[in-house]
């Protein structure tokens, strides 16, 4: 990427940043007049991104299939490494907004239970990547899986948190009509700019770190079969 | 309420500048990381290695 791209996502990055906590304003029904509301300008976009980052693991492991490129298989496996970090955040800073927010860092909440089942799935992906020695085995089964995973994560980041209706989770701030019971919190236009100015920073985030991780596993990989691993 | 307001104000632009801090780190170390990938794909496996390639 050029360096210029590359300084230009600084700035905007670093603009999200300055605004998500001096310009949005605090949002209402939250803990601590609102202040707590903030943790969504981080914790959606490591959401969000996690997300971009399993899809494209499905959809390098479907090109993997279909040319049988071991760049391909790297790439798959390293936008599943990158997209398990951004989902641990997500997890992470989910949890510590809950225990400010409803008291305790774990509540059984439907999206709890879904994001940490998409962890153990994309857990599961490396260790199956790690006990098959052959590469071209390995590249063939995991491919398999995370193409598979591009039914799971869908389901689980979209569907499963809501088809139970009681939730915890602040969900009628994007979507009022699904969950009942609760009072709607209110989005501010600014807040939700710097929101989607936020997960479209984090999304190109992860396709530079994603290059960059890609590369290195090439780079790596012709060395070992140049001269043998270790 | 004054003193409580200038308190918020002051932690949220402590937490906005830590994260500045974080994020600056971590896109130096990246653009650096940048610049070693390229300069390892600019040379072969044996000058990156320094090591005499099979004959």
């Amino acid at each position: 990427m050029k360096t210029a791209l590359l300084w230009l996502l600084w700035l905007w990055l670093a603009l999200v940043v300055v605004l998500a906590y001096v310009g949005a304003p605090p949002m209402q029904g939250f803990v601590g007049g609102g202040e707590s509301s903030r943790i969504l300008f981080f914790h959606v976009p490591m959401a969000w991104t996690a997300f971009v980052a399993f899809v494209s693991a499905g959809v390098w492991s479907a090109l993997y299939l279909k040319s049988r490129k071991r760049r391909h298989d790297l790439a798959a496996s390293m936008a599943v490494e990158i997209g398990l970090v951004f989902c641990l955040l997500a997890t992470l800073s989910g949890a510590i907004w809950a225990r400010v927010e409803w008291g305790a860092f774990w509540n059984w909440d439907p999206r709890q239970l879904s994001i940490t089942v998409l962890l153990v799935y994309y857990a599961a992906y490396l260790a199956l990547r790690s006990q098959v020695a052959d590469a071209e085995v390995r590249g063939r089964v995991s491919g398999a899986y995370a193409v598979l995973g591009l039914f799971v994560a869908p389901f689980l980041f979209f569907v499963a948190p809501r088809m139970v209706p009681i939730s915890l989770h602040p969900q009628p701030v994007i979507n009022k009509e699904v969950v009942t019971g609760q009072e709607p919190v209110g989005m501010d236009p600014s807040i939700l700019l710097i929101l989607l100015a936020g997960s479209l920073a984090f999304t190109v985030l992860f396709f530079w770190i994603h290059n960059l991780a890609t590369r290195l596993a090439v780079l790596d990989d012709r060395n070992e079969a140049t001269y043998g691993a270790g | 309420m004054e003193d409580a307001s200038t308190i918020t104000t002051v932690v949220k632009i402590a937490f906005a500048a830590v994260n500045f801090l974080v994020w600056t780190g971590l896109f130096l170390y990246l653009l650096r990381l940048n610049r070693k990938v390229r300069s390892l794909e600019a040379v072969g496996p044996n000058e990156r290695e320094g090591r005499q390639g099979p004959q």
